[in-house]
């Protein structure tokens, strides 16, 4: 009996062992790449078989700031961030009320078929976009650029939005008219409240999206309107890798921090897309 | 009822849609108004004070006088109107790399904006990209002012039908430095005529790269290279051939070179139907995918991927510009060991640096950009490119460079007979093209 | 007949509050793809005039089979693992070990960052001189030389799957989450050990979830771009090929208009076969 004991003991402790194990190599895979290109920004003289930089430096950052003109990209990068969330939010807050209030008939197909954006991969209609931007002179503006992000960012909009509608619950509102409230006073104390954090979310993830968006953005850019992955990938290409590394550290600490920041507020399952119906 | 509706609307928009996008663009009428100004003209003679930098003999100091010139101004009888001068304009580079991003950034642009009061909106760009939106612009309305660009963009532009303002000898009298390029520079590049519409502002050498930590004695010609390749197999560093980077094909250019003679006697192109077929091309072609696979696989997609194994310790010897190699070491992004030298069959030319000036843009930004090229073609800013950045100046003052220069690199009288301008085009465009296939192993 | 009335206004407002989300899709994906498919028909540099030859051009390089093959190839293996390495990560998660939460948000990493960077840690961790190849040299006697993962097809499959592997592990979690502890409970009592439970109760019932985020995942690599471009080396799947037509000058934007559809019609099809598959009701 104790040797069963100790027998089953010992495969329980091997379990979470392996468990813990398990985990820790999970975090290792996801994390050392950045601490890797965080290394890589302030090393200096890291040639051959090291495991860490000899020297360490802050000179790759000044570069980052003063050659590769990181201060206007990351002005743009923002410029069309917040621009491509405006109009995402703007397409996403009727669409979003009509799917979560309406009935409509199709329902489920009109909603993949908001969704196709997301789902085909952006560089076969990012061609389409840049010809059709070329053509309405809309390539190298802040607002091309943005429009075309609207393309990926406008499905996550309405998907969370039609979600926190539909979540409004009638008998709030009813209750509201029944206090005495008058449309306006119920739109701005009862539902304003209530879709306000689905609005929140819904333009955190979009800016998210538009924050990172590389393939609609190569397709659509110019001199004026280079973004911060954009500019990444030309310095990955042609650069020194020390400097890029300082730039991807720029380009990133926001979104971690951001999304360490709204763990709590919203769930964050949501930026990875999943949705019902298929 | 509803339904089939909702169908059949959805349907016709979405087939007006697809019949819309066949739809050609209806061409657009652009009226240009010539108008002629018939002027009174007269000539005075007037003294002008002008500001020249003088290079001191001797020293590498630079000092500012004030010469008073006597000039032939003519001055017409109703002045009209002139446009305003523009102070701000854009420059494009789609040449330079990481080490002279740092250099137009840092040095030139501060320079212009000092010495000549014009703002520099300097942006770093790619040749396809510039092209694209060239042909896009409107007549007279461009807005890249001034382009510095390699030197296969020029026959490119030329052939893509956009048009250049031709420098040499048209514009003499806005830029008289121009003199000092060497003509054979500003008539043709990479074996194609380009007119005088290019300036040349810095002419780049590729050179052997090694680290003497693992190499002591380096090979000093091709042939030697490909003799004692089994001595560093697997460490040999060579881009692939359908890279962006001009090594892809300036690396097996130059090995051929040693092999087979690509140009004859005048230096003019050997068609590359004839080429192929001599028992030398093939002799020389079927070496080179011999020495490719000597390389450190994978082949390295472009030069930073190469100069990571560089850095790894995995690649030891390779070929590329000098002058990106000994800045890096001097900047610490290479090894300390890293050295350059010769290979005597013939090393080819880098990416010469040519500034050109596209038609399209509006007359009155010109005579601005006139006056940056002959600034930046000044003795001054030439001589500031080799003391600073290890690259060959665009024009001949060999005699007014600071002579500590040359113990970093060979003087320009060593290196130019082992210099190999790209000569044959043809060849150049068959490995771009079909380099990966057949090259790479 | 008030009603009526006021029905129609409903419809109306409704199609109106729908209105910018239609053209928000037709202006910005439906009509692009529109123009794409025609340009794809259109010789080389042309406005007018119809023509095949990109299509055939491209069908019949035996390259193209390969490319195809290639992209087909990283896209199936990395969903493979993102399944397995899913399936597995939740089961852990499910019991919330200590510092779970940590973990679900560790889940997200990959889908929080650009892909670029991503790949740009992953290639400097993976080289000859990170980490890995660091550690395994020291530590394992085995390792004389560095093992070389990048630009390999493994190695490839690896950076896919870090990059995809989230849309996978989201779904899964969320299905094996909303299981009813009740059908466990009942098998374990019925007399099964944890294997067994596992196998015959617990995966076929998320099944769908792992499909759902799957199917995700597949599209993902399947249209993945930027990390083929930097980390693919000799490697390049079909998204490489659309974007290296246009990088000629010329750029040939008719080629790669046709390489653009052939991909879209794969992918169409792939997921058509998918989904398919997930309606087929379970025996």
């Amino acid at each position: 009996m104790t040797l069963l004991r100790q027998y089953l003991r010992a495969i329980l402790s091997a379990r979470k062992l392996l468990i813990t194990t398990f985990l820790l190599c999970f975090g290792l895979m996801i994390y050392l790449p950045f601490l890797m290109i965080a290394f890589r920004s302030v090393g200096k003289g890291w040639f051959g078989r090291l495991w860490l930089p000899p020297e360490l430096t802050l000179e790759w950052y000044r570069w980052a700031i003063e050659v590769t003109n990181i201060v206007d990209i990351t002005k743009n990068t923002l410029i069309i961030a917040v621009l491509a969330v405006t109009m995402a939010t703007l397409v996403g807050i009727p669409s979003g009320w009509a799917f979560g209030r309406r009935k409509i008939p199709g329902k489920e197909l009109l909603m993949s078929m908001i969704l196709l954006p997301r789902m085909i991969p952006p560089i076969a209609y990012a061609l389409g976009v840049a010809q059709v931007f070329y053509r309405l002179h809309l390539i190298n503006t802040h607002f091309g650029v943005a429009l075309a992000h609207v393309a990926v960012c406008a499905p996550y909009a309405i998907l969370v939005l039609s979600a926190t509608f539909e979540g409004l619950d009638e008998r709030v509102l009813e209750a509201a008219s029944v206090c005495g409230a008058n449309p306006v006073r119920t739109f701005f104390h009862v539902i304003l409240p209530l879709i306000l954090p689905g609005i929140l979310s819904s333009m955190i993830f979009t800016f998210t999206t538009s924050y990172n968006e590389f393939t609609l953005t190569l397709m659509t850019y110019g001199k004026d309107t280079t973004t911060l992955p954009v500019r990444t990938y030309l310095a990955i290409g042609e650069g020194y890798w020390e400097v890029t590394s300082a730039m991807s550290i720029i380009l990133v600490i926001p979104s971690i921090i951001v999304l360490f920041m709204i763990q709590r507020q919203v769930a964050p399952e949501k930026l990875v897309g999943g949705f019902k119906g298929v | 009822m509803r339904n089939k509706m909702l169908t059949v609307v959805g349907l016709l928009v979405a087939l007006s849609l697809a019949l819309s996008a066949c739809a050609t663009p209806t061409p657009e009428v652009i009226e240009k108004v010539i108008t002629k100004e018939v002027e009174k003209v007269v000539t005075q003679v007037v003294k002008e004070t002008v500001k020249e930098t003088v290079i001191v003999e001797g020293t590498p100091e630079v000092v500012e006088k004030e010469v008073t010139k006597v000039v032939e101004k003519v001055i017409t009888a109703t002045p009209e109107p002139v446009a305003e001068r523009p102070t701000e304009i854009t420059i494009i580079d789609t040449n330079s790399g990481a080490n002279f991003q740092w250099y137009w950034q840092q040095q030139v642009v501060p320079s212009i904006e000092e010495q000549l009061g014009v703002k520099v909106n300097y942006v770093v760009s790619n040749e396809a990209e510039v092209l694209e939106r060239m042909k896009a612009w409107e007549p007279g309305q461009g807005d890249s002012h001034l382009l510095f660009v390699k030197p296969g963009t020029i026959p490119k532009a030329l052939g893509e039908n956009l048009e250049l303002e031709t420098l040499y000898p048209d514009k003499m009298d806005v830029i008289p430095n121009i003199d000092k390029c060497p003509k054979a520079y500003l008539e043709t590049v990479l074996g194609d005529n380009i007119d005088g519409k290019g300036a040349l502002y810095w002419r780049s050498q590729y050179a052997l790269i090694y680290n003497s930590e693992y190499i002591k004695d380096p090979p000093t010609s091709w042939k030697e290279f490909y003799d004692r390749r089994e001595e560093w197999k697997g460490h040999i560093g060579i881009v692939r051939p359908d890279a962006k980077s001009g090594s892809s094909y300036r690396i097996p250019y130059s090995f051929l070179n040693a092999y087979v003679d690509m140009v004859d006697e005048e230096g003019k192109a050997i068609p590359f139907d004839e080429l192929k077929e001599t028992a030398e091309w093939q002799d020389a072609w079927a070496k080179l995918q011999d020495f490719y696979t000597y390389a450190k696989q994978p082949l390295p997609a472009e030069p930073p991927n190469m100069f990571e194994d560089f850095n790894a310790g995995d690649t030891w010897i390779s070929f590329y510009a000098m002058d990106y190699a000994l800045w890096s070491r001097h900047q610490g992004t290479m090894p300390p060991t890293i050295k350059s030298s010769f290979l005597s069959e013939g090393m080819a030319a880098g990416s010469d640096g040519y500034l050109i000036v596209p038609a399209g843009i509006p007359e009155e930004y010109k005579p601005v950009i006139y006056d940056v090229i002959n600034f930046l073609l000044s003795d001054d800013q030439q001589i500031r490119l080799i003391t600073t950045m290890w690259q060959y100046t665009g024009t001949d003052i060999w005699d007014k460079v600071p002579g500590v220069v040359w113990d970093t690199i060979p003087a320009w009288e060593d290196m130019e007979p082992a210099r190999l301008r790209i000569g044959n085009s043809e060849v150049k465009s068959y490995i771009q093209e079909f380099g990966a296939e057949e090259l790479v192993p | 007949m008030l009603k009526r009335g006021s029905k129609a206004r409903s419809t109306l407002f409704t199609l109106l509050m729908l209105l910018p989300g239609l053209a928000g899709f037709f202006g910005l994906f439906f009509y692009p793809m529109m123009v794409t498919v025609v340009r794809s028909f259109r010789p080389e540099g042309e406005l007018v005039g119809w023509t095949g030859e990109h299509y055939v051009k491209f069908l019949s390089e035996p390259r193209a089979r390969d490319v195809i093959v290639l992209t087909f190839v990283l896209s199936i293996s990395a969903t493979l693992c993102s399944i397995l390495f899913s399936v597995v990560l939740c089961l852990v998660l499910r019991r919330k070990p200590r510092g779970h939460r940590f973990f679900r948000l560790t889940m997200l990493i990959p889908r929080v960052v650009p892909g670029l960077i991503g790949a740009l840690g992953l290639l400097l961790l993976l080289g000859s001189r990170g980490w890995v190849n660091l550690f395994l040299i020291q530590f394992i006697p085995l390792v004389e030389e560095p093992i070389r993962f990048n630009y390999t097809i493994p190695g490839l499959i690896l950076f896919y799957t870090w990059l995809y592997f989230p849309f996978t592990a989201v779904t899964t979690l969320s299905t094996l989450e909303s299981l009813d502890p009740a059908i466990e409970e009942a098998a374990d009592v019925a007399g099964a050990n944890r294997w067994q439970v596992l196998r015959h109760v617990v995966i076929p019932l998320i099944m769908p979830g792992i499909l759902a985020g799957s199917v995700l995942t597949f599209m993902a690599a399947f249209g993945a771009f930027s990390i083929p471009l930097i980390a693919g080396g000799n490697y390049r799947p079909l998204s490489v090929e659309i974007y290296k037509q246009i990088n000629f000058t010329p750029a040939r934007w008719s080629a790669a208009s046709a390489r653009a559809m052939i991909m879209a019609a794969l992918q169409v099809a792939f997921l058509t076969f998918y989904m398919r598959i997930l309606r087929r009701p379970s025996a």
